[in-house]
């Protein structure tokens, strides 16, 4: 199931990639760079969350806690160790995923929206320790402090353009990876389980193994994505990283993009984050809540007119276009 | 001490209830989780809030009103959105009630800004003390009123014909369509209903809480973990569950501290599912 239906992935990508290099020489402005590097890191996490939701078929509404938690691995160790944060990073990495085996492996027995609020539930536990936990700086946070600028070091003054290359090489990076499991054995156990986790078991999946499997890639990446946002803003506090607007964004992107294809995070991405930067830039001052009042209507327009997102969109074209094929099987119906 | 404790748990817990019960009902009829209930919480406070610095009406007696005006607010969204995607992919009818519950929260936000407000003085108020237990009037009022509330949804289900329609289609859509139900109407009349029980909970308790935009947001989380625990489609499961989570929160908040009350419930819910996976008296696919 290619998504676009382009016939040469690899041709298409290094276009893209070079579209992506050229983009901050267009907008040169901090706020127009800042809101494409927004872009990049809810697609990386919308991508993320579709491993888990799209391809395995765990809804999650709770990635803020993998999230959070990666902004705090590395930010702790930072602060606390002088560890560096390419390392901390991946140690962000590698804890999230432990993290989201360890919760994972009982969670993962429940089904449909049992598992669902089951992951909202641990994002707000998860949020309420964070807040009260005294050595990670309870709800203060932590603050990162200020070192030399430079790729070694992970942080940079003057501009936001190497954030911004940054966020791209792990996006390129991610989709890379989406590639290999979308045609491997790997990817057609993770379909197999969101089409019908019970035949698929009966085929010889295993399917908890594979279920964790998906959460471990899902928190991995996600962990990633929380410590650039740490590195960029370079500031941690439990309110902000582990708010649950942030699981229901990312799970929106992906969802209007389209699920269980890998251009949908990144297509979401594109039209939302820039929708719901700019409106916080106009219309959020002053703690007025207009910002989050169109993005909240948005988001019933969305699920009210065009509940199959934008590859649906793009998919009902193409099919007009090559007069009627038939329509294929409805991803959720089992949910 | 532990008595002082278990009561409040129980008084908490029937509010509780009663916000669990709307949910519950509308997730049996149309298989809508709403995650907007908590908003709609929020919004029946602030009614009942200005029907009281407006009009000087008290918070419990304006309760059915708040309720009536619920009824048709939540038939009003069901026939403008929630209508609309029920026929949609699972996630679509998932994340619309987010975005609701979001508008709503920035909605009352914008209107009446995030500053606390508080109805100074209730009928209600006052302590009352039984065999050395201390309760306050407010909650004690708020309790048997969201009694009183959710035994009358109870009856209206169970024992009129509308009532039964709803339960027939909870039972089976498809034949109840058949056998000449109106599905759009009663669904809309299921809606209502449940937003009005979350309504009278909110008009019950604006008498004796701090009321502010977000404060629907844990009540609505919390009914949720309730109707889960109780097991989807069980609604004398969700009073159950909502019962159990008002006593594990009160007792919890003393014990590890208030700090934790809220985490206390939700690691229960995990743990009670990870047990049960369709909660404790929940049934059907899922």
């Amino acid at each position: 199931m290619k998504a676009t239906g382009t016939r040469n992935p690899i041709v298409l990508g290094v276009a893209l990639i070079a579209f992506g290099i050229g983009l901050p020489f267009i907008f040169t402005s901090r706020f127009s760079q800042h809101i494409l590097i927004m872009v990049l890191l809810y697609a990386l996490l919308g991508e993320a969350w579709n491993i888990m939701t799209g391809y395995a078929g765990l809804v999650s509404v709770g990635q803020a806690a993998f999230f959070g938690v990666g902004a705090y691995v590395s930010s702790f160790a930072f602060v606390t160790w002088g560890v560096n944060p390419w390392l901390g990073m991946l140690l962000s990495g590698l804890v999230c995923a432990a993290f989201g085996v360890a919760v994972g492996f009982p969670v993962s027995r429940l089904r449909g929206r049992y598992f669902a609020i089951g992951t909202i539930a641990l994002g707000q536990t998860i949020k309420i320790i964070f807040e009260n936990w005294e050595y990670v700086g309870a709800a203060r946070g932590l603050m990162l402090p200020l070192v030399p600028e430079g790729l070694l070091n992970f942080q940079f003054h003057t501009s936001k353009a190497p954030y911004y290359y940054i966020a791209l090489a792990l996006l390129a990076g991610v989709v890379v990876l989406m590639y290999l499991i979308e045609g491997s054995k790997l990817g057609y156990y993770f379909k197999a389980i969101r089409e019908n986790e019970d035949v698929a078991a009966g085929m010889g999946v295993d399917k908890t193994v594979y279920k964790l499997i998906a959460i471990a890639l899902s928190a991995f990446i996600t962990g990633i994505g929380g410590t650039f946002l740490a590195q960029y803003s370079l500031y941690v506090e439990p309110e902000y990283v582990f708010n649950h607007l942030i699981s229901v964004t990312i799970a929106l992107i992906a969802v209007f993009g389209g699920t269980g294809n890998i251009a949908g995070p990144i297509l979401g991405a594109l039209i939302l984050v820039p929708i719901s930067e700019l409106t916080r830039a106009w219309l959020g001052a002053g703690g007025k809540g207009i910002d989050l009042m169109i993005y909240g209507a948005f988001i019933v327009v969305i699920c009210v007119f065009e509940p199959e997102g934008l590859v649906g969109i793009i998919r009902r074209v193409g099919r007009s276009a090559r007069g009627g094929e038939k329509r294929g099987v409805p991803v959720w119906r089992n949910l | 001490m532990y008595l002082q404790l278990l009561t409040g748990g129980l008084l908490l817990g029937c509010i509780y209830g009663l916000v669990a019960m709307g949910l519950s009902l509308i997730y049996g009829v149309m298989g809508i989780v709403n995650f907007a209930h908590g908003a709609f919480v929020m919004l029946a406070m602030y009614a009942s809030y200005w029907l009281y610095a407006l009009l000087r009406l008290d918070p419990v007696l304006s309760t059915p009103l708040v309720a009536a005006l619920m009824f048709g607010f939540g038939a009003g969204c069901y026939y403008l959105v929630i209508g609309r995607v029920l026929r949609g992919p699972f996630l679509a009818r998932l994340l619309v009630t987010f975005g609701l519950g979001i508008f709503f929260v920035s909605l009352a936000q914008f209107l009446w800004t995030p500053d606390y407000k508080m109805v100074d003085r209730s009928i209600a108020h006052g302590i009352i003390t039984i065999g050395g237990v201390f309760i306050e009037g407010p909650k004690l009022a708020a309790s048997i009123g969201s009694l009183a509330v959710a035994a009358a949804v109870y009856w209206f289900v169970r024992k009129t014909k509308t009532g039964l329609a709803i339960q027939a289609i909870s039972i089976d859509r498809m034949a109840s369509s058949l056998m000449g139900i109106n599905l759009e109407r009663l669904n809309a009349i299921a809606f209502g209903l449940g937003i009005a029980s979350a309504g009278a909970a909110g008009s019950l308790m604006a008498s004796f809480y701090y009321i502010f935009p977000d404060v629907g947001t844990m009540f609505g989380l919390v009914a949720l973990v309730a109707v889960a625990l109780g097991g989807f489609g069980s609604t004398e499961g969700a009073l159950i569950g909502a019962i159990l989570l008002g006593v594990i929160e009160t007792f919890g908040g003393f014990v590890v501290g208030p700090a934790y009350k809220y985490a206390l419930i939700f690691v229960a819910y995990l743990l009670i599912v990870i047990i049960r996976p369709r909660g404790l008296m929940g049934w059907g696919a899922d």
